[in-house]
């Protein structure tokens, strides 16, 4: 068992494991990147590289094979090879001070952009001059909401996340007495409303999806568009339906009463909800004069925190975010209208380990510094020894 | 480096240090979302904080029943009743009710200071007829226009159409406007036409005992008028009109105007006063070549000197001055024949450089 053990570590613990990780990682971003112009960046990112395998189906198989280890995998052997060589290496001398402030560097540049993965989220504020936003939507996922509206300070939302809904499986509502009943579901969508060629009604029996045509769309992949889906589902009281409702973040808002209570149905882009507000005052979109080209967008906001007190206004331009809350917020989008008011919208960021990039290079540089330094202060001394 | 020198201490880091990133890979793994339940105060509209928004006490204000849907927004600058309404796609429509005490243009001009804003064609007086829709605006009859952009106008991708009601009410024009993507607009038209049917406009809490009057309205500022001018009663779109010479003729006539924002811009209101000498349209660049600054105590002026032909083809010449402000902008225009333009200059940049505005 030890002598299994030693063997282990010492593959782990190798450099050719090293050389092989990054070779296949070169492989990788290079298949990655190209991937990008047909799959897009969002799902070239998840399938490359944040991702165990890259899958491959043959044919029309509904199966699916590993063919190539994916980001993540290469990443953590990576991390487990490099932290295996330096406990197996590591020696606290002078002499290698440097090489373990690089290694440390390193492990922390790959653990930061692990916990990046797993804990930042990125969505969008977009807000037109007058309106005033506690949330951002998420660039990709959507939910299902069931919103209870009958309070008049606060609505008490239940929101559930696209996946439940794609499986086509009843859902149970947390303290709720309803039950939803999936009754179709749509990845992507155009609604229309008359008839046409490869869409079929949307089976709904209450409120404006009654007289709406779904057409199924491919899933799209390109940066400048986002999925539709769209959903029948049944809304339950216990054992009694209270009908079916067709939602689709391209339809207006459905409500409907029960115990005399008022409710909202959707299905909308996920909101990631912020204990602030952000006010749009004035935004600004210049062009350079007599051209299309844009030179500067600018959003005057103002920014209110009922827990702190806090109201003042600040404004975010492109390359000075504002960095507020743990978010940060990127001016990302100008509406372009030449008429009515304009609209602005924010890149809102959370990446609570923003800072481990900075903090590595610094010790990697630190690190390279220190042993060039050790190397240098020793060949002066041997040279002047031998002199 | 041989195994067997490892110690059994350095063995149980690796153990630890591979537990460690385990759990790691589990996080990956665990990344999925599930149901959430929470609470969020409800929605509402922005309290803007510039001070220029707030509505003037003395201003009208209208009463209406707000179609389902709607959402009320807060009335700033020159409007006194704001909407935005859901759109079907691209941004929110925007709905706004502006009272205008003055307006220099014929219908037509107005008509086309829109269409310019969609990147229309200007079309004439007598084209009017073919676009004009009677509606109801309150009990009074009113007049409607609807027009769509061409091209792509909303975020490069939608069609942008813009629906105006216009009612006349003493040297009062009110517009309601709703703006916004084309085909979401057209979906709300019935709203807004029934909007407009519940409308009634109220003064009755501010104003002056005389009648209608529009508090809110720039008054008219002192002006030096040369003393060879002579007031002539306005239409209805001027704020005034002045005569000169009032003996001779051919003649010229100066009028006075002012507009909310910028309105319309700069180009689109020049490129009017270009049709009305039937010249062509120019271009932003042109600008420079045809406008000259001109100083006025605290303001920053434009002048403006073209020369074309009026609709019965004599030599017409247009002397103007454009005056932007915050919230409104200014139109000096003269107009006539080129010789008594030429001999009026002088006056006219006085007259506009002595004025003294009430704020």
């Amino acid at each position: 068992m030890d002598k299994l053990l030693k063997r282990i570590i010492a593959v782990i613990s190798s450099l050719r494991l090293t050389v092989v990780c990054l070779a296949i990682a070169m492989v990788l971003v290079f298949v990655g990147t190209l991937a990008q112009v047909d799959e897009g960046l969002y799902q070239a990112q998840n399938r490359y590289f944040k991702s165990l395998w890259i899958w491959w189906s043959p044919g029309n198989a509904t199966f699916k094979i590993p063919v190539f280890p994916g980001g993540y995998l290469v990443g953590g052997v990576l991390l487990v090879n490099l932290i295996a060589a330096h406990i197996k290496r590591f020696e606290l001398s002078r002499k290698k001070i440097g090489i373990f402030i690089i290694h440390s560097g390193l492990i922390l540049l790959l653990l930061g952009q692990l916990f990046t993965d797993l804990l930042s989220t990125e969505s969008a504020l977009q807000f037109t001059e007058g309106n005033s936003k506690a949330y951002s939507e998420d660039f990709h996922a959507n939910e299902v909401v069931l919103i209870d509206q009958t309070d008049a300070q606060q609505d008490r939302v239940i929101a559930v996340p696209e996946r439940l809904i794609a499986s086509q499986k009843d859902v149970t509502l947390p303290s709720s007495s309803f039950n939803l009943r999936v009754k179709n579901y749509w990845p992507n969508t155009d609604l229309l409303k008359e008839a046409a060629e490869g869409a079929v009604a949307s089976g709904a029996t209450e409120d404006v999806g009654k007289a709406v045509f779904v057409r199924s769309k491919p899933l799209t992949a390109k940066m400048d568009e986002r999925n539709l889906p769209a959903a029948v589902v049944e809304v339950q009281a216990g054992q009694k339906s209270l009908g079916s409702w067709l939602i689709s973040p391209l339809l207006r808002k459905q409500t409907f009463r029960h115990e005399n209570k008022e409710y909202e149905i959707g299905f909308r882009f996920a909101r990631h909800y912020m204990p602030f507000s952000l006010s749009l005052i004035d935004a600004q979109f210049d062009e350079y004069q007599g051209t299309a080209i844009p030179k500067n967008y600018s959003s005057r906001v103002r920014v209110e925190n009922p827990r702190t007190g806090e109201d003042r206004q600040v404004l975010i331009k492109m390359n000075e975010p504002l960095r507020y809350g743990g978010l940060t917020f990127f001016q990302f989008q100008m509406s372009t209208n030449r008429v009515g008011p304009l609209s602005s919208t924010l890149q809102v960021v959370r990446n609570p380990s923003w800072l481990t990039p900075y903090i590595s290079c610094v010790m990697v540089g630190l690190g390279l510094m220190v042993q060039f330094l050790s190397h240098l202060v020793g060949f002066i001394k041997r040279r002047s020894t031998t002199a | 480096m041989d195994l067997s020198t490892q110690s059994p201490c350095r063995t149980l880091v690796f153990w630890r240090w591979g537990a460690t990133l385990a759990f790691g890979a589990l996080l990956i793994g665990c990344k999925r979302e599930d149901i959430r339940v929470y609470t969020v105060p409800k929605e509402r509209e922005v309290e803007m904080a510039s001070a220029g928004d707030e509505g003037e006490p003395g201003a009208p204000h209208i009463h209406y029943k707000m179609p389902a849907g709607w959402v009320e927004g807060r009335p700033g600058g020159i409007r006194v009743a704001r909407f935005s309404v859901p759109a079907k796609q691209g941004p929110e429509i925007d709905v706004s009710v502006i009272p205008l005490p003055g307006i220099t243009a014929s219908k037509a001009d107005v008509v086309n200071l829109w269409r310019d804003q969609i990147k229309l064609g200007p079309i004439k007086e007598d084209e009017l007829g073919g676009i004009i829709e009677r509606v109801k605006i309150g009990s009074e009859d009113g007049e409607m226009f609807d027009m769509v952009s061409t091209n792509a106008m909303i975020e490069d991708r939608f069609k942008a159409r813009i629906l105006v009601a216009m009612l006349g009410q003493g040297q009062t024009t009110w517009f309601f406007k709703m703006t916004g993507e084309d085909e979401s607009v057209r979906e709300q038209r019935p709203a807004f036409i029934e909007f407009l049917k519940t409308v009634t406009i109220d003064y009755s809490s501010h104003a002056a005992e005389s009648g209608p009057r529009v508090t809110s309205a720039p008054s008219r500022p002192a002006w030096q008028v040369p003393t060879h001018w002579k007031e002539v009663p306005p239409s209805q779109m001027l704020l005034a009109k002045f005569v000169v010479p009032d003996t001779s003729q051919p003649k010229a006539e100066v009028t006075v105007s002012v507009l909310g924002g910028d309105g319309g811009g700069l180009l689109a209101n020049i490129n009017r006063w270009r049709r009305q000498l039937k010249l062509e349209p120019v271009e932003t660049e042109s600008l420079g070549k045809l406008t000259t600054p001109l100083d006025v105590p605290g303001r920053k002026a434009i002048l403006v000197d073209m020369s074309g032909q009026n609709t019965n083809g004599q030599p017409t010449r247009i002397y103007g001055a454009i005056l932007p402000e915050q919230e409104q902008t200014w139109f000096y225009k003269m107009t006539g024949d080129p010789q008594i333009v030429q001999q009026q200059t002088n006056a006219f940049v006085q007259f506009v450089q002595t004025a003294k505005y009430g704020n």
